[in-house]
Formats: structure tokens, C-alpha cells, sequence
């Protein structure tokens, strides 16, 4: 149950990183800052160590408790490793974006933005899992 | 492991609207208009059939979802059960909304009251489904 893959978990944490760096850079950066209201002199202004070591930490939290739900389920094959990871995004995490982001108000573009990155990254994550875990 | 109690389903889901008008009214609904900045006038011109009926859909989902995994774990008690939902609101609901909010420059305290929404809302729907099976 907690026997958990750290070479996994690990490897996803960078496969969200990397992910997020192409997701939030060349492909979708200006729409993304557009429909979050953040300036280019936001961007400059903003503390690199907090939020990349913050979201480093959340990152590895999410890959470690992935770590935990497959090896709670063990033995799982490649495809329901995958569709386990990809239900997680979409059915929990994709779910309470759009209410949140519903509420406040928030555009259909920068929900798409933000949704689509975590199913991206958590189907990748599933991979990883799948090989390495 | 295909989870079928509908009635656990709907309540699960319908549990949500619950747990969200208590806390985005009398517990944080000031707090949470002050955080996202928007006027009482913009929330009054908002398309409330559009956002309720959505978001009920979204429960819907993420309830039938839940089901689906506990139905897996047919043996659990009620501490496990409660266990496994909240966990997923604490291990992957949070840290997405708090990588998000980091990101976009959004306030600690929006992200305590968002993410705080999720872990009741998911503790709420663990309730549902440890009384009525999943």
C-alpha cells in the first residue's frame, strides 16, 4: 500500500514540470496570461522560489499519493494505469476547476487552458507510473 | 467494480450544492467575493442556470467517479472510506488549484477557501457513499 515507486514519482514530478514549461510557454502562454489578467510586468514580478518551490512540493504530494493509489491496487496492466491517472485529472481534478471556475467568473478559454494541462500531465504521470512503478 | 447505486450517486453529487451554499454564503462567501474581486452587481449578472446546472453535472461526474473507485474496495469500512475520498481532494484536487493559483498570482486565502470547499465536499460525499454503499 505504501511501497510507492520513488523513481516514479520523481519522474512524474518532472514530466509535470516539463509539461507545464511547454503547456504554459510556447504553446499557450498569451492566452493563458490574457485570460488570468497577468501583465508582463506581473510576470516580472513575481517570486520564482515561492511559486516553483510551492508547486514543486504540490507536484511531488500529487505524484506520491499517485504512488499510493496504484500501489494500493497492484498488479494494474499498462492501459488501466494510464485510465486510472487520466480519471483522476478528468473526474476530480477537471470537475472542480470548472466550478471554481464557474463561480468566479472565470473565461471557458482559461478553464480549457488549465483543464487540458492536467489531463496532459496526468496521463503523461500515468505512463510513468506504468513503466517505472 | 462498475459501481451502479444511483441513489448514493445523485445524493453524493447533490451533497455538494449543500456543502457549497453554507460555505460560499454564512462561512466565506464575503471573504471569497473580496479575493476574486468581483462586485455584487457582476455576481447579480451572472448566469446562474448556466453555472448551477453545470456544476451539477461536474458533481455528477466527479460522484459517479468516486463511486466507481470505492465500488472497487468493496471491504472498506467508514474510516477508509472517508479516507480514500478526502484523500483525493487533499493529494490531488488541492495541489492542482494551489499550483493554478500560484501561477496566477491568486491570494493564500482563495486558495484556503477553494481547496478547504473540496476536502468538505468530497468528506461529504465519502459520508454519503459510507452509509449508502457505493
Amino acid at each position: 500500500m505504501w511501497e510507492i515507486s520513488w523513481i516514479a514519482v520523481i519522474a512524474a514530478t518532472i514530466i509535470a514540470f516539463v509539461v507545464g514549461g511547454l503547456w504554459y510557454g510556447p504553446l499557450f502562454l498569451k492566452p493563458w496570461q490574457r485570460e488570468a489578467g497577468i501583465s508582463d510586468a506581473d510576470m516580472q514580478r513575481r517570486h520564482p522560489a515561492k511559486v516553483f518551490g510551492g508547486a514543486i512540493l504540490l507536484q511531488l504530494f500529487a505524484a506520491y499519493f499517485m504512488g499510493h493509489v496504484f500501489a494500493t491496487y497492484g498488479g494494474l496492466s499498462v492501459i488501466s494505469t494510464i485510465l486510472t491517472a487520466q480519471g483522476i485529472a478528468l473526474a476530480f481534478i477537471v470537475t472542480a476547476l470548472g466550478v471554481n471556475y464557474l463561480f468566479a467568473g472565470r473565461s471557458l478559454k482559461l478553464f480549457l487552458i488549465d483543464a487540458g494541462y492536467y489531463l496532459v500531465t496526468y496521463t503523461l504521470m500515468g505512463v510513468a507510473f506504468a513503466y517505472l512503478g | 467494480m462498475a459501481n451502479v447505486n444511483l441513489l448514493a450517486i445523485l445524493i453524493a453529487a447533490a451533497s455538494g450544492f449543500l456543502v457549497g451554499g453554507i460555505w460560499y454564503g454564512p462561512l466565506f462567501g464575503k471573504a471569497w467575493q473580496a479575493e476574486i474581486g468581483l462586485s455584487d452587481d457582476q455576481l447579480k449578472n451572472s448566469n446562474m442556470l448556466k453555472i448551477y446546472g453545470t456544476t451539477f453535472l461536474f458533481s455528477l461526474l466527479s460522484a459517479v467517479f468516486l463511486g466507481h473507485l470505492l465500488a472497487h474496495f468493496p471491504d472498506a469500512d467508514f474510516r477508509r472510506v472517508m479516507m480514500i475520498s478526502t484523500g483525493i481532494a487533499l493529494a490531488f484536487v488541492g495541489p492542482a488549484i494551489g499550483t493554478n493559483y500560484l501561477f496566477g498570482r491568486k491570494s493564500g486565502k482563495l486558495f484556503a477557501i477553494d481547496a478547504g470547499y473540496w476536502l468538505v465536499f468530497y468528506a461529504a460525499m465519502g459520508l454519503v457513499f459510507a452509509l449508502l454503499g457505493a
